[in-house]
């Protein structure tokens, strides 16, 4: 990842406080998902791509 | 309200209706993913600020700016077209035009959805450089992560990598489909997900994806 990449990201996460829900809820989540795709990875059940565009 | 990050803060002046969803979250995706921040009129609901100085704020705030001008379709309702995009365009050329040092050096993308149409009815703006998306997320992302890359360059940062265009395009398509779980783990509709909620999520999956 460019180094610029990781450094707005944490910017960002430190900026913004306006959304409906705390950066640790998201963050937990998001952890949740990747993980729960992780496991279906490794059981060879691939996730769909978006169909559009 | 954001703390302003001149340097890396991108102004996104881009149609906010349904039918340019799919390009406006994902310019906002290409962004981030190119190690700067987007901002709009959607980051901050505050009732007692009045919407123009709100805008002005955050282009005072922002060293670059996408400009889509493709909304050019009369208003079903009313029969007349709208005007915030070229307004806002105008504003940001203003202020790199007549502002301080800082002002001086913003740097703007113009996209439309053909690369010459903007000639029919913008034509004062005839010798700027507008890219045209054709409507196309994948073209969209690939333009934004071009000119960012360039940015760099023009401000003397030749050294530093950046993902190319496909595989930004990619991993949007993969965030795409993180997006719904997400949202369900966090009770959102993502047809309805709030700018700063969808910003959040964008930042943490971009962190949790190096």
């Amino acid at each position: 990842m460019p180094a610029t990449a990781l450094q707005s990201a944490t910017a960002v996460k430190r900026s913004y406080s306006t959304g409906t829900v705390s950066r640790s809820k998201v963050r937990k989540a998001v952890k949740k998902v990747l993980a729960d795709e992780s496991r279906q990875r490794r059981d060879g059940v691939a996730p769909q791509l978006h169909p559009k565009k | 309200m954001p703390v302003a990050q001149y340097d890396q803060d991108v102004f996104v002046n881009c149609p906010f209706d349904d039918e340019y969803r799919d390009l406006f979250d994902a310019i906002v995706f290409a962004v981030h993913d190119c190690g700067f921040r987007a901002r709009c009129a959607l980051e901050a609901d505050d009732g007692t600020q009045v919407r123009f100085e709100k805008i002005v704020g955050i282009i005072q705030g922002c060293r670059y700016g996408v400009h889509d001008l493709s909304r050019t379709e009369l208003d079903v309702e009313h029969g007349l077209p709208r005007f915030n995009m070229p307004l806002e365009l105008g504003l940001f050329l203003g202020a790199s035009r007549f502002g301080g040092r800082r002002q001086k050096q913003k740097n703007a993308l113009i996209l439309d959805t053909e690369e010459h149409r903007y000639q029919r009815f913008i034509s004062d703006i005839s010798g700027q450089d507008v890219h045209g998306h054709g409507g196309s997320v994948a073209e969209a992302v690939e333009t934004v992560r071009d000119w960012l890359r360039s940015a760099l360059v023009a401000r003397g940062e030749k050294g530093v990598r950046m993902r190319g265009g496909e595989k930004v395009y990619e991993r949007y398509r993969r965030f795409l489909t993180d997006l719904p779980a997400i949202c369900e783990e966090l009770e959102l509709n993502p047809a309805k997900l709030p700018y700063n909620d969808y910003t959040t999520i964008v930042v943490e999956w971009i962190l949790e994806n190096r």
